[in-house]
Order: C-alpha cells, then sequence, then structure tokens
C-alpha cells in the first residue's frame, strides 16, 4: 500500500498525478497558523465550499504556533480544526477514497499522516414521497440518493443504541458506501453474517442500485421469485427491522433492501398497518385472492374453452363460439397476443411522461378494446378474461415478474393439457417455491408450517394487540408481553 | 424435490394425457338428440342452436339429420353432412321415436352412455323425433331446452315424476316410462305438447 511521504510537494504531486483527469479536483497550499505549509484537498461539487472555509482553512490560519517537535497532523486535529469529524490516515488509497466521498484531505509539511475532514456537502433530492408506494394514511416521506440522510431517517424512527449501520465499500470502481442495519437484540448474528459475507463476496465495477446487490447476494438467483425486499420508505424498514430483518442502504439509491424476504411480504401493503385491521384484512386476503386470479383465470378459460367445453354453462359457450366466429386466431394465440398486449400497456403505462397517460387510456381502451373486437382480431370473451387478470395483477405490483411468467407457462400448460395442465401447473409452483428460502428462511414461512402467530399476519391482519410473537428467524421471538406478565 | 417435478408431467405424458384440443366455433353443439326407427333404416337427428356472430343474443336453431341401416352408419351419413364436429357434452334432451325399440333402442341407450353425452339428459318420446325437434325450432327456445323446462314446471305443479334422465332408464334395465310429446301447432303457435307417458317393457313400446 503506497503511503504519504513527509514532503509536503511530492504528496501533492502524487494527488495531482492520481487526479490528473478530473477537473473537479481543487488544492491549495498555504501557511497555517501553527506554523507549518500545508495543502487543502477536496472534490468541488463534493464538499460544502462555506464548511471546508469555516471548518478548515479559517481556523488553520488563525491557530496559534504549535510547540517544536509536535506532529502538525495530530496538534491541527486536536486543537484548530472545527469539523466535527476528523480523522488520520497515511494511505493514498484511503485518502482518495475519503476526497470521493465528499471528504478535505488536509497534507502537512513534515508530516506522514495526513487528515480526513468531514465537509460532505452535495446537493440531494430531498425527502419527498414515494411515487410507488403512496399510502392514503401513513407517514410520506421517502429515502433520496444520500446514504446519511437515509439512516438518519430511520434512526429517527428506532431512536435505539440498539440500532447498528455496520458501514462497507462494495464496487471496484465505484466504492459505494453500503450500510448493514440491523437492531442488535433483535436480528440473528447468523442473519448478520451472512449478509456480511456475501456483500463482501461482491466483485463488481460498481454498485448504482441495491438491485444490482439484490441480484447478486439474493438465493435461487434464476428464480423469478423476489427472496430480498426492497422499499423506498424509512418506516417499512423500521418495521422490518423491529421484526428482526437486517436492512441494507446503499449511497446513490433511495432504494433499501431488506432480508430474509418472505412469500406472505409480497402481500404485505405499507398501508395495512396504517388502517383499521379489519379493512386492512380485506385488502390483504383479496390479494391472495387476485393472486391465484391473474396467474390462473386466463388459463382455466382456455382449457375449458378448448379442451373441457362441457364443464362452461351451456349459454356461456354458445356466446363464446359466437364471440370467436371470424377471429382468424387459435384461442391459444389470442391469449398469448392479449396478454403480451397488457405487458406492452403496463410497461408504456410506467414509463411514459404523466400528462400522455390519456392518451394511453384512449389507445388502450378504445383501439385495443372495443376497435380490435369490432375488427374481429380477437374475441369479447377473451379480452374480458385478459383484462379481468390484469386488474387481478396490479394488486401484487410487487409479484409483478413472477405473474407474467408464471401466467404464460400456466396459459402453456392449459393449451397443452387443459385442466390437467393448470393443475400441473400450480403444483409445480408451489413446488418451486417450497425449494426458496430466503438467508435461511424458508420462502412460504409461515404457510409451510402454519402457527397460530405466525397466520395472524398472513391472510389477514389481526389486532396489534394479538400479534404477540416475531418471525421465526427473529432472535428475540416475544414482540409483546401479556398484559397480566 | 426438482427430480420429482419433473415426473408429474412425465407420469401424466406416459398415461397418455394429450392435447384434444377443439376451438368452440369449430364444433357443433347439440341440444337436443332425435331417434327415429323406421323399415330397415335408423335416422338420427341433431338439433344445434347457433348464435350469430357479435350477437349472442341472437340465436337459431338447425336441425341435421342422417339415415343409415344401423346408428354407426346413420352417424357417419350425419357427419358427412356437417362441417365441423358434432359435441353432445351439453345435450340437454334425447327423443325416441315410436320406432324405435328392440335393438334399435338398445343402441340408441349404449350411444347415449357414450359420446360424452351428460348421463343427465331428459329423455322423452315422441310420434316422430325428427319432427319434434325441427317443429321445435319455430317455437322461441329451441325443444332442447324447452322440453326438459315443461317438464320441470309440469313435476312441480303436479306432483308427478315426469323427469326421465338416462341415468334413471339405465338403472331400471329395459323398463321404463317415458314422457310423451307431440310436436307444435305451426298454424296456431302452440308449442310443444305434453300428452301422457308412454311404457318400454323389455326394450318394447308396452302401454301409453
Amino acid at each position: 500500500m503506497e503511503t504519504i511521504g513527509t514532503e509536503l510537494g511530492e504528496n501533492l504531486d502524487r494527488f495531482c498525478e492520481i487526479f490528473r483527469s478530473d477537473g473537479t479536483f481543487r488544492h491549495r497550499v498555504f501557511r497555517a497558523g501553527l506554523g507549518v505549509r500545508c495543502a487543502v484537498l477536496y472534490l468541488d461539487g463534493m464538499v460544502s465550499s462555506s464548511a471546508v472555509y469555516e471548518s478548515v482553512i479559517r481556523p488553520l490560519i488563525t491557530a496559534s504556533p504549535m510547540n517544536a517537535g509536535t506532529d502538525p497532523a495530530a496538534c491541527a486535529a486536536e486543537e484548530a480544526l472545527w469539523a466535527g469529524e476528523v480523522k488520520g490516515a497515511s494511505g493514498f488509497e484511503a485518502l482518495t477514497s475519503a476526497m470521493l466521498y465528499g471528504e478535505t484531505v488536509l497534507l502537512f509539511e513534515g508530516s506522514g499522516t495526513a487528515l480526513h475532514i468531514d465537509t460532505k456537502g452535495f446537493r440531494t433530492r430531498g425527502i419527498q414521497e414515494p411515487q410507488n408506494e403512496s399510502v392514503l394514511q401513513g407517514p410520506r416521506e421517502g429515502f433520496e440518493e444520500a446514504a446519511v440522510p437515509n439512516l438518519a431517517m430511520i434512526r429517527r424512527k428506532l431512536q435505539t443504541a440498539d440500532f447498528c449501520a455496520e458501514p462497507m465499500r462494495v464496487g471496484r470502481r465505484s466504492g459505494t458506501a453500503v450500510y448493514i442495519c440491523y437492531l442488535r437484540s433483535l436480528a440473528s448474528p447468523s442473519l448478520v453474517a451472512e449478509m456480511k459475507r456475501r456483500l463482501g463476496k461482491i466483485d463488481i465495477d460498481g454498485v448504482l442500485d441495491t438491485n444490482y446487490l439484490a441480484e447478486l447476494i439474493r438465493d435461487g438467483r434464476r428464480s423469478v421469485f423476489k427472496t430480498t425486499g426492497s422499499t423506498e420508505r424509512p418506516d417499512v424498514v423500521a418495521a422490518k427491522l423491529l421484526e428482526g430483518r437486517v436492512a441494507v442502504v446503499a449511497d446513490g439509491t433511495p432504494v433499501v433492501l431488506t432480508a430474509p424476504y418472505l412469500f406472505a411480504e409480497n402481500f404485505q401493503s405499507d398501508e395495512d398497518y396504517y388502517l383499521n385491521f379489519w379493512v386492512s384484512s380485506i385488502g390483504r386476503f383479496l390479494r391472495y385472492v387476485c393472486f391465484f386470479l391473474t396467474v390462473s383465470i386466463p388459463a382455466l378459460y382456455l382449457a375449458l374453452l378448448t379442451h373441457h367445453q362441457r364443464l362452461l354453462p351451456t349459454f356461456l359457450l354458445l356466446s363464446s363460439a359466437g364471440t370467436r366466429g371470424g377471429v382468424p386466431f387459435s384461442s391459444l394465440a389470442e391469449c398469448l397476443l392479449l396478454v403480451s398486449v397488457l405487458e406492452i400497456l403496463k410497461e408504456t403505462g410506467a414509463r411514459m411522461p404523466q400528462n400522455l397517460g390519456h392518451t394511453l387510456g384512449i389507445i388502450g381502451g378504445l383501439v385495443v378494446g372495443e376497435a380490435a373486437v369490432e375488427a374481429r382480431l380477437i374475441s369479447a370473451s377473451m379480452l374480458i378474461v385478459v383484462a379481468v387478470s390484469g386488474i387481478a395483477g396490479l394488486m401484487i405490483p410487487r409479484l409483478r415478474a413472477a405473474v407474467f411468467y408464471v401466467r404464460v407457462g400456466m396459459i402453456l400448460l392449459a393449451a397443452w393439457m387443459g385442466l390437467a395442465g393448470c393443475l400441473i401447473g400450480l403444483t409445480l409452483l408451489l413446488i418451486r417455491a417450497m425449494g426458496i428460502s430466503s438467508f435461511g428462511t424458508p420462502y412460504l414461512q409461515p404457510l409451510e408450517s402454519p402457527t397460530v402467530q405466525g397466520l395472524k399476519d398472513t391472510f389477514v391482519r389481526l389486532p396489534w394487540g394479538t400479534m404477540r410473537t416475531r418471525p421465526l428467524f427473529s432472535r428475540d421471538r416475544v414482540r409483546q408481553k401479556r398484559r397480566d406478565d | 424435490m426438482k427430480k420429482i417435478a419433473w415426473l408429474l408431467p412425465l407420469c401424466l405424458l406416459l398415461a397418455a394425457c394429450r392435447a384434444d384440443v377443439s376451438e368452440p366455433e369449430e364444433l357443433y353443439l347439440v341440444s337436443a338428440i332425435g331417434f327415429d326407427a323406421g323399415n330397415a333404416d335408423l335416422r338420427v337427428s341433431v338439433e344445434v342452436p347457433l348464435t350469430r356472430e357479435n350477437e349472442a343474443d341472437k340465436m337459431e336453431v338447425l336441425v341435421f339429420d342422417g339415415t343409415g341401416n344401423n346408428l354407426t352408419a346413420a352417424m357417419r351419413d350425419l357427419r358427412a353432412k356437417l362441417g365441423k364436429k358434432l359435441f353432445f357434452g351439453h345435450c340437454a334432451l334425447a327423443i325416441f321415436g315410436d320406432g324405435v325399440s328392440g335393438d334399435a333402442l338398445r343402441a340408441a341407450l349404449d350411444f347415449l352412455s357414450g359420446n360424452e353425452i351428460p348421463l343427465s339428459v331428459t329423455v322423452v318420446s315422441a310420434p316422430d323425433a325428427r319432427e319434434l325437434l325441427a317443429r321445435g325450432t319455430l317455437s322461441a327456445p329451441a325443444a332442447g331446452y324447452e322440453i326438459p323446462d315443461i317438464l320441470r314446471l309440469l313435476a312441480r305443479d303436479e306432483g308427478l315424476p315426469l323427469r326421465c334422465r338416462y341415468y334413471e332408464i339405465a338403472a331400471h334395465s329395459s323398463d321404463f316410462t317415458l314422457p310423451r310429446f307431440l310436436p307444435s301447432d305451426l298454424n296456431n303457435a302452440v308449442p310443444d305438447r305434453f300428452v301422457g307417458m308412454r311404457s318400454y317393457r323389455d326394450g318394447k313400446a308396452a302401454v301409453e
């Protein structure tokens, strides 16, 4: 490891060499009041100019001369600098890394130690409500792109010394700051160690979003089911930490990862816990129903229409035959076509500017819906079935990818083997889900080995007073003590 | 676990689970079937409701028939006249003409037990099954839906066990009684009429 020497000029030249192609690199050499020459180095835009001037340059210039034989770096840190956080380092790599994260480096003539001072001042987006996780009732603040303010938001909700945020650097070239957050008394030590191990094994150029990390640390990497959670809401992260989970906050993204992530979490909404449990339970139960509907309705209809016509009511079959008359595609092709169009509309809706939403509605509703039926490109009955499936899928946005692939797989199996195919599809889905785990916890918990306590926050959300235990992976399972204890 | 998962479809494939795909518009949905026996011929008539394209509420009813010296030949003749596959899964009514007895009756009953015809199909008798079906097409709903409804209403109003379904007939071997219908009067627009019961003993019409 290359270390700095005692010659200020040589050290400065080395930093100039390192940042030779960086137009934002700034340095200033001056004589400090301590009686030695020193150099201030920082990257413009990453630091607060006023902090550099007020906390570093001004106190140094106005400092009293130091005693002979004293190390200028130690003297400056102890007696002169006004900054909140000052650390010493002698390696070029550590100092460069600190500068890249918005700190100011201070070199001294005659000292083999440099100081890096916290003067971060880059602009961030500020606290806003996350668009994808908006709620009618409950906290509205969302994370921003800087990790440290995000940690502060979590800490504001968990004002306990139990809260840990262990820093790491991930990314060979991006050197992204990543924090592993957990509550020491609730998170299992093996879970924390496993998270550190997986993050430590990552060897990638850069981490621009937590999804980079999620794909590299998750279990079942080829599975369509998510095994790490993600949220932009500090209240959700705090709730997960209170259940003994671990969160990963990365600099540069408002999305925070949580683990372990279980299948049942796909059906939990942030708002479930902010509304009356009667209201929440309706929504929770409907989400499970909608998951079944969205993956199986097109397949079931296709199976009945093409393999088991006798199971359809007579007039529905007659009506379906009537509406399909003149349609040039087979039922299977028609179904896959409509599912594809539905995905295109959803993708377009998610990506397009908001002010073009009306246009999409007109195109989707009138052109695809009405005109295509009138032009006999598709049948009205299949359009209704796929539309119901699509609407049901919107209830569970976290399973979006899984729903698409499972739905298409079920359609193909239904077209091949009818209802037997649907049954095989659902069985394979169940077997696959049972084979997945998330950081050592079975993915289908608490459905896999149900307990009364576990099911109180699964299909419905019972009142807080009845939910006395935390999930199985938690270190301390007692969430509430009985009133008579 | 994965190995077991792949065994499931494999078992089904080995058990001859195969694709038997029929688009609904490629089928003639049979709502009623009639059997008539002449001197040496057997006639099979089927009533097929059709909805007009994009007008699911407007239904028209067609009657097709096929003739042969036995049921297989009659069905072959019937299928040859049609461009689509016949689907019996929604057949609601079977009509035995007066001439159907003995071997023809047994063949007709065997036919009902096969061809995916629902076991709950209502069975009635008529002087001429083809005529009853053809007249039925002119009354508002097709005979295949109207006659079972008439029987249901009569049974409810008069307390008579009038609904004779195939599985009941099969359970009583060759001795059974069927409700008897006469075709509607075209001129006076009178619907098909229930005119009493017709009994079969040892496969032959015994009492009227």
